[in-house]
């Protein structure tokens, strides 16, 4: 196909060489489709990351406040508090944390001394020892956890099926 | 899961106190504040600390604005740079690092 030049195409005035970026033709926008042939490496790059939770390991303690908004796992210790912003903190059974947290999925089968804030669910494992006040929408306690403090379900947050069950109770 | 090692992802933001043993940590997110570790730190090139560092070994691949104590070695990559003084006994610098502050090596 026959390349026109962008002068001719845009005769209002733009004089912008970029032969690349007309909109005259539509059959040239297939023709101008980039080889791309570094997407597949960026691809394998960001599923790495994704897949890399971040961790605070065993020895590790931090005093202060923690923000992350990735999938993060925590088996060593923290004082202070934690804002997450992603899918899953998972507090493993060395995990000691002395926080408020909030997130969207938490799970703790470590210790943990605070307000807990899990906007979809909370879960405690049968090694979980939580003392502080739970509020979730869904909730799982393990036979052998130890937890003492109250739990707040706003199931109302939970469309539809939840709130009709609680007008027939 | 690494279970023997820490890392400080791409989105974490730490303020205060990080304090870590035996178990290697790379840092590609933000920490501000104290870093106190006995052995290898590494700040990826992502990595942003604006703090006091205390380390067996550091490798600066990312920014530091803050002193820098590697007990053993410093090492800064071409895509480092550091703002302020590095103490240590084996330094080296790759060529593109920008270094500011002072470079005191201390005798073995």
């Amino acid at each position: 196909m026959k390349r026109v030049l962008p002068q001719h195409d845009t005769g209002d005035g733009d004089s912008k060489p970029e032969p690349l970026r007309t909109e005259t033709s539509p059959n040239r926008w297939v023709l101008q489709a980039p080889p791309e042939v570094t997407l597949p490496a960026h691809a394998t790059v960001a599923g790495d990351h994704e897949s890399q939770a971040s961790v605070v390991g065993e020895s590790m303690v931090i005093i202060g406040e923690l923000e992350a908004a990735e999938d993060l796992i925590i088996a060593g210790r923290l004082e202070g508090s934690i804002m997450h912003n992603a899918n899953r903190l998972v507090i493993r059974e060395t995990g000691v944390v002395k926080a408020n947290i909030a997130t969207n999925n938490l799970i703790i089968e470590g210790r943990v001394d605070g307000d807990v804030h899990g906007r979809e669910s909370v879960s405690l494992s049968k090694t979980a020892v939580v003392t502080g006040n739970i509020e979730t929408i869904r909730l799982t306690i393990a036979d052998g956890a130890q937890f003492n403090g109250k739990v707040t379900m706003d199931t109302r947050e939970q469309p539809g099926t939840h709130t009709s069950r609680e007008e027939t109770l | 899961m690494p279970s023997g090692k820490s890392l400080i992802g791409p989105t974490v933001i730490i303020r205060g106190e990080l304090t870590l043993k035996e178990q290697p940590l790379t840092i590609m997110g933000r920490v501000e504040g104290i870093i106190n570790h006995d052995q290898t730190l590494t700040i990826h090139r992502d990595g942003q600390v604006d703090a006091e560092i205390r380390a067996e070994d550091v490798l600066v691949d990312g920014t530091v604005h803050g002193n820098i104590h590697g007990s053993k070695r410093v090492k800064i990559t071409e895509t480092g740079r550091v703002d302020g003084n590095v103490y240590t006994q084996l330094f080296s610098v790759d060529e593109g690092a920008v270094i500011k502050g002072n470079v005191i090596m201390e005798g073995r």
